[in-house]
């Protein structure tokens, strides 16, 4: 593994138009981020040799990778479907990270795209909710998504005291960073308030504290440090992976206030060669705010039952202690499911680049990036740094 | 064209069809291991614990306590009209996990760490287990 620490970077990152895209379906939305990252890494889209994608939800296919490839009009050296739901794109980071060092490619592109938002009919949208879980030992008590991590939410309350306020802080601080974000779904500011009168789902989470649904799609070009020196724009090093996979059902879960983002944090900080402390800006997979705690604390960014005060202090804020989901995440950027941990990363990339305009952390040069999928099921972290990290 | 929504009933396969069929005779049934007396949910080929394969079929005593608990206030398709519902995780006194209703309480009453008991509750052909607090 540490042959691979610095050994490729992002050349190519690339966001297309999120919120609602009644125009795209979710192959159109594939291919404009792909056009766009390409564009962005000075390349061409006969340049690409592997293509890394992640099927649709809402036209789902067998040969995924391949119809993306087909439609761009080329034929890649390595395709691949890759199915880890929020945690794919660490784990297609890192196969592209692994099929560069070993010469299967010279180059991967990595792209998920999808239309929730526009494209689910309504009988599609309650099949896919009603498709979470066991089908035998879960589906039949007919717990909403929410309700799923209303469980993880409770059992932290319940251990450490933390408050409905607190987790209303991790919504308030995404809404206000994409108040930031021109590109942002929703760019309306929050307070508190605003959300714990917000409509209860399943106790102790509000409607707020949910992430939205989007339409939207983004892309990275990767390849290998030294092809990265002749692109046009700073290449942004991945310095470390890890993943940690505890469990596939929430109800088998040995710990609802731990999670596998222990592992995934420990192996992605041992091979960069970092610590929490290193990280000036971080992406954390928030599909509901609970989740945010869990994953500071897990990945040592606070001591585990301090999230809660860290976050009512600030600290996830701009300009706090480690800013978290500059670009508004999941509660508040996009979440056009799947794909939405793409922009975790794309976000990373522009803020390493110092791209970000008014939501820019001063002087930003290690970002980390900790994605998951399932119920807290399977869980990546990334480590990104510019050419001074390495 | 919107067919009426229907709440889903497990389909046994024939690594459940001993649990699904202890439901119906009123019996929680967990698998048990021979070798390290670990008991496991849900049915599986190997223990969890050990990862030897002689595995039987025991009677659990249904009794256990909640994990972590939430109240489903606004459900979706057939599940709609049950909201307000409690939803569960009980572990066992045995070890295993499983995802339940408690039925049969005050909403104030039901809090992490409560003792609860097996009972079962009929959709269609099957019966869930669910559970009451004790
Ligand atoms: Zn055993």
């Amino acid at each position: 593994m540490d042959k691979l620490r610095g050994a490729t970077a992002i050349v190519g990152a690339f966001d297309t138009e999120v919120g609602k895209r009644p125009d795209a379906t979710s192959t159109h939305l594939c291919l404009e981020a792909v056009k766009g990252a390409v564009e962005d890494a000075g390349m061409k889209i006969s340049d690409v040799e592997g293509l890394i994608t992640c099927n649709s939800q809402v036209t789902p296919v067998t040969y995924h990778a391949e119809l993306i490839a087909e439609a761009l009009g080329i034929e890649p050296k390595m395709c691949l479907s890759v199915s880890t739901g929020g945690g794919t794109t660490v784990a297609t980071v890192a196969h592209a990270a692994a099929s560069i060092s070993t010469g299967m490619c010279k180059n991967v592109v990595i792209v998920k795209g999808d239309n929730l938002a526009t494209g689910f009919t309504k009988d599609q949208a309650l099949a896919s909710m009603a498709s979470v879980g066991h089908p035998q030992f879960e589906q039949p008590y007919g717990a909403p998504v929410p309700a799923f991590y209303a469980l993880v939410a409770q059992a932290h309350m319940h251990a450490y005291g933390t408050t409905s306020e607190q987790m209303a802080r991790v919504a308030v601080s995404a809404h206000y960073h994409a108040s930031l974000h021109p590109g942002a779904h929703k760019r309306e500011v929050l307070t508190v308030d605003d959300v714990l009168s917000s409509k209860m789902i399943a106790d102790p989470l509000h409607l707020y504290d949910c992430s939205l649904v989007s339409d939207g799609g983004a892309a990275l070009v990767m390849t290998s440090s030294d092809a990265a020196k002749d692109r046009p724009k700073k290449p942004i090093y991945l310095l470390g992976f890890g993943e940690g996979h505890r469990n596939e059902h929430i109800s088998q879960a040995r710990s609802f206030t731990e999670s596998g983002a222990v592992e995934s944090g420990e192996s992605a900080f041992k091979m960069s060669k970092m610590t929490p402390e290193d990280v000036d800006v971080a992406s954390l997979y928030d599909c509901f705010t609970p989740v945010v705690l869990i994953e500071l604390e897990d990945l040592g960014f606070c001591p585990k039952g301090e999230s809660g005060q860290f976050v009512e202090d600030g600290s996830i804020d701009l300009g706090g202690k480690i800013p978290v989901n500059t670009h508004g995440g999941l509660l508040s950027h996009c979440h056009p499911g799947n794909p939405g941990s793409m922009f975790h990363v794309t976000e990373l990339v522009k803020q390493l680049r110092n791209e970000c305009g008014e939501r820019q952390v001063k002087d930003a040069s290690v970002g980390l990036a900790h994605l998951q999928g399932g119920i807290l099921s399977s869980h990546g972290t990334l480590l990104l740094g510019g050419e001074e990290t390495i | 064209m919107t067919s009426l929504p229907q709440k889903p009933v497990p389909m046994p396969t024939p690594d459940t069809k001993e649990f699904w069929d202890g439901c119906s005779q009123g019996i929680l049934r967990i698998q048990k291991c021979e070798d390290c007396s670990s008991h496991v949910f849900f049915p599986t080929l190997v223990c969890q614990e050990c990862h030897s394969d002689r595995l039987t079929w025991v009677s659990s005593s249904g009794l256990g306590e909640i994990k972590t608990f939430t109240v489903v206030r606004r459900a979706v398709g057939a599940f709609a009209p049950d909201a307000p519902y409690t939803i569960a995780i009980v572990a066992l006194d045995e070890g295993p996990q499983l995802m339940t209703y408690i039925v049969d309480h005050k909403e104030s009453d039901v809090a992490i760490g409560k003792r609860v008991a097996v009972a079962f509750e009929r959709r269609m052909d099957s019966y869930l287990p669910v559970f009451k607090l004790v």
